[in-house]
């Protein structure tokens, strides 16, 4: 992995696709990553809300991130897996397409979503150019910029209760 | 530094001790002024009342130690009969104890110290009329014991001390002789060695000679014998054991007084010198010393050399009043442990965990293989475990009741109305967390029922009621249910003037159709107030809100049910624990759901024609001639594959709730019973309504557990429920 001198404002992030398009979140909410599995669904939930699994012994709701952030659903394949992380003490799996890498980030290189109208931008934290390396597909050999969108994790609002928001 | 912070915990104990002495007093004294009080419970009282004094003289809150020293003398003239214990008694001792409830909480920083001038004046009036002079004054108490807590070596080199011993053998020896008796003015023989714990818990033994150097006491002996070697002769250890000689007319008491403060397991004796009877037991029964003083173990032989001496004592005809009671409180102290919540949660999941990694070996394993291996006996101890793991979060609910006769009696008097408060179930044993929640939801229903539900003593004589109002308070468990119900006989809810306050406030519009029940439950939405004036008892529209906050985070519900001018109920439904549940584990559309088997009257598999319906959306079952509204669980939830099947390839579960009546829940099969572990859907999620939580089967995949009670009413009152919630928000 992509371990270099560590500098003070680095971050790390764990980068992922939905739909095509690049995702991180910090390293520092991640808990783990699990192969996906069907959660148990639940009644009277946002759509986003798949349902809920069993993370050893802890109940834990499962997000389709893609719906969340207001793209269409996810289809889910064999690399699906579940993004596991922390929102202020509460655990929540996110749905994501395909792990895709750890890697530093500069903090002064991630820029803030830039206003557009209409555009529903509350749950990105930032935009952030990454080097992509070369992984194990054959096909992405050569080493290419990539945009990441940052997720802002308590924005998610995942665990809110949203009944009383209504 | 860390005396600081040991002092801190041993502070935070004392107040620990406080709140439970003042649960007990309060019932004795309420007792009391009912007239039912005996010698006993009054004793409590006193025991009470001086652990708090004690700790209060340690800890330097002095407003706190005066009054408890003026209250605790009136007991103790009521305790030796020479103040008659009447109701107007009790009821001055009622309010004086409101008074040192307030004390007690402004030395705990919450509240400011109180004007006691007034009540306190009565206690000393009670005091003077009984005849007998205030004992002791306040200045024999020690320090407060930061003062104490100091470096131990330089103590021990301000002591002087000289090395010592007690002789056991003597000691018990002198037990045989002779009946010692309470008038006695010969001399007193005072024998004291302060033991480790003593030095531990910062108690000054050289304040305390100095205490009895002061009443006239000269010492006479210096046994020395136990001093070992400077190199083997550890500061904190108490060696030297003093003999002293007093004067006889010194009161029993104020030598008890100077002793109160003493571990117990120092060495503590005294008695008339002729009689040589050990007039008072070691002081080991001494409540209001921290627990930690029974850790310390290199006095524990001095300690188990004292206890057999109890037994060996005589019944004497006139027992000295306090030593029965104090020996009494000691061996429920010694038996009592105190555990930090979170490790007992801790081993609650724990065990939790255990119960579902059996309830997968019994899945995984064949009938035979589960002989062979003993699954059967590993699973009856595991559920013992769990029982008895269970069981030690569980607390009458009288902790919680506790507080409220002095609410009611506050408000008494700020409104003038004249109450009569009933309290039924206080033995009701609930999980820790309910009693931790319940406190203040519970105080704004009383305040409710005082302030809005009853009417002033007029009124009811125009109504043709008994001036005086009732308040009803009970607890009882209901399977897996607790239901307490707080309900007045009072004017019942203005439904009108409800409903007019809420389309005031914008929260519901005019044109909205409101059954009774919905407008009863408008009362519990957010900023509704319908009092005309704020006063400082309710009416700050907060109140009922925080009640069904407070309930709902315990997974439970609040009902309301009101007869306008019969009166008003609030009954909140709470489940009994956190953690177990008896389930019956249904399936439906390939999912499984937890049906909890309290609420399981019967299932059923319809005949043809048995099940009809209503309308296209409703269907009842005609269950031996009445008829029972069916529902099917994925139309209520509005999830999974929707291939109805007919009524006769399903079962139908009737299912029974708490308050709304029946329900029958179609399912498609039951898969099996169970123990299980509930976990919360709030813990990561949010609550959900219609569901209890989940719980993790055998095979590690989820069912969720539903809500029957919710269920009921959703289905009986068509969704209303909901709307009202997003209408209140």
């Amino acid at each position: 992995m992509s371990e270099d001198t560590p500098v003070v404002q680095d971050m790390k992030i764990v980068t992922f696709t939905l739909g095509g398009h690049m995702f991180g979140i910090a390293m520092t909410s991640l808990l783990e990553i699990r192969e996906w599995a069907e959660p148990t669904p639940l009644p009277g939930v946002p759509h986003y809300v798949r349902g809920v699994t069993n993370l050893r012994g802890n109940v834990v709701p499962v997000v389709g991130l893609s719906e969340r952030l207001g793209w269409a659903p996810s289809e889910t394949h064999p690399r699906s897996c579940i993004l596991v992380i922390n929102i202020d003490g509460k655990q929540a799996g996110l749905l994501v397409d395909e792990m895709n890498d750890i890697v530093n980030v500069n903090m002064a290189e991630i820029q803030p979503p830039p206003e557009l109208d209409g555009a529903d931008t509350s749950m990105i934290a930032g935009l952030v150019r990454v080097v992509e390396r070369g992984g194990d597909d054959d096909e992405r050999k050569s080493d290419k910029d990539e945009m990441v969108l940052l997720i802002d994790v308590p924005a998610l609002s995942l665990t809110r209760h949203l009944d009383a928001a209504a | 530094m860390s005396d600081d912070k040991e002092l801190d915990e041993i502070q935070a104990i004392f107040f620990e001790e406080c709140v439970e002495g003042l649960g007990t007093a309060e019932e004795g004294l309420t007792a009391l002024a009912n007239g039912e009080a005996s010698l006993d419970v009054i004793a409590g009282v006193f025991r009470a009342v001086h652990s708090i004094k004690g700790g209060a003289g340690a800890f330097g809150h002095n407003a706190l130690l005066t009054f408890a020293h003026a209250f605790e003398n009136v007991l103790d003239k009521i305790r030796a009969g020479d103040i008659a214990a009447t109701l107007e008694i009790g009821q001055q001792m009622l309010s004086a104890f409101d008074v040192l409830s307030d004390h007690v909480s402004a030395a705990m920083g919450r509240g400011d110290i109180p004007d006691d001038g007034p009540v306190l004046a009565g206690l000393n009036a009670l005091l003077s009329d009984g005849g007998a002079p205030a004992p002791a004054p306040v200045t024999e108490v020690p320090p407060p014991a930061e003062e104490v807590s100091a470096d131990p070596a330089t103590e021990a080199d301000e002591f002087g001390f000289t090395p010592v011993t007690v002789d056991l053998d003597d000691f018990s020896a002198s037990l045989d002789l002779g009946e010692g008796e309470e008038e006695n003015d010969s001399p007193w023989i005072v024998t004291f060695q302060p033991s480790r714990a003593a030095m531990a818990n910062g108690a000054e033994p050289l304040l305390v000679i100095r205490e009895l150097e002061r009443m006239g006491a000269r010492v006479t002996d210096a046994d020395i014998s136990k001093l070992p070697s400077l190199r083997e002769l550890e500061p904190e250890q108490g060696y030297i054991c003093w003999k002293m000689i007093i004067d006889g007319s010194v009161e029993r008491s104020e030598l008890d007084e100077c002793f109160d403060f003493v571990a117990p397991d120092s060495v503590i004796d005294y008695h008339h010198r002729e009689s040589e009877q050990p007039a008072e037991q070691p002081e080991a029964p001494q409540t209001d010393t921290p627990p930690e003083a029974g850790a310390e173990t290199p006095d524990q032989p001095k300690a188990a050399a004292s206890a057999p001496k109890l037994a060996a004592v005589p019944a004497a005809p006139v027992p000295p009043p306090a030593a029965g009671g104090e020996a009494k409180a000691a061996d429920v102290a010694s038996q009592t442990i105190r555990i930090d919540v979170t490790r007992l949660d801790m081993l609650l999941n724990l065990v939790g965990e255990l119960v579902i990694r059996n309830s997968i070996l019994n899945d995984r394993l064949g009938a035979e293989d589960q002989e062979r291996v003993e699954l059967p006996q590993l699973g009856r101890l595991t559920r013992e475990i769990q029982d008895n793991v269970m069981s030690l979060r569980a607390q009458p609910i009288r902790q919680a009741f506790s507080r409220v006769p002095r609410i009611v009696r506050e408000l008494c008097s700020a409104t003038n109305k004249q109450v009569n408060l009933e309290v039924q179930g206080e033995t009701t044993e609930v999980d820790k967390s309910v009693i931790e929640k319940i406190g203040e939801p519970l105080t704004h229903m009383i305040r409710n029922a005082i302030d809005h539900g009853l009417e002033t003593p007029e009124e009811r004589e125009a109504a043709g009621k008994d001036p005086v109002g009732t308040v009803s308070l009970s607890a009882e468990q209901k399977g897996a249910r607790i239901v307490i119900r707080v309900s007045d006989d009072g004017r019942g809810i203005d439904r009108e003037r409800v409903r007019q306050k809420a389309i005031d406030k914008g929260i519901v519009s005019e044109e909205d159709p409101l059954t009774d029940e919905d407008i009863d439950n408008l009362i519990c939405a957010p900023g509704f107030s319908t009092a005309e004036t704020i006063s400082n008892i309710s009416g700050r529209g907060v109140g009922m809100d925080v009640v069904r906050t407070n309930v709902e985070a315990l997974g439970g519900r609040i009902e309301i049910s009101s007869t306008p001018g019969q009166g008003t109920a609030f009954t909140m439904v709470l489940p009994l624990t956190l953690a177990i549940l008896d389930g019956m584990i249904v399936r439906i559309d390939g999912q499984r759901y937890v049906v909890p088997l309290s609420h399981v009257i019967e299932s059923i598999r319809p005949e043809r024609g048995q099940v009809k319906a209503m309308s296209p959306t409703s269907e009842v079952i005609d269950l031996r001639g009445s008829y029972v509204p069916v529902r099917r669980v994925s139309d209520l939830f509005g999830i999974g594959a929707h291939a109805r099947r007919s009524p006769e390839e399903s079962l139908v579960i009737i299912a029974e709730s708490d308050t709304a009546g029946c329900i029958g829940l179609m399912v498609d099969a039951i898969d099996d019973r169970r123990e299980l572990v509930i976990k919360s859907l709030d813990q990561n999620l949010y609550p959900i309504n219609g569901l209890s939580g989940a719980t993790i089967l055998g095979d590690g995949s989820i069912a969720l557990i539903l809500d029957i009670d919710a269920l009921v009413s959703t289905a009986n009152a068509s969704g209303s429920r909901f709307t009202l919630k997003g209408m209140a928000a």
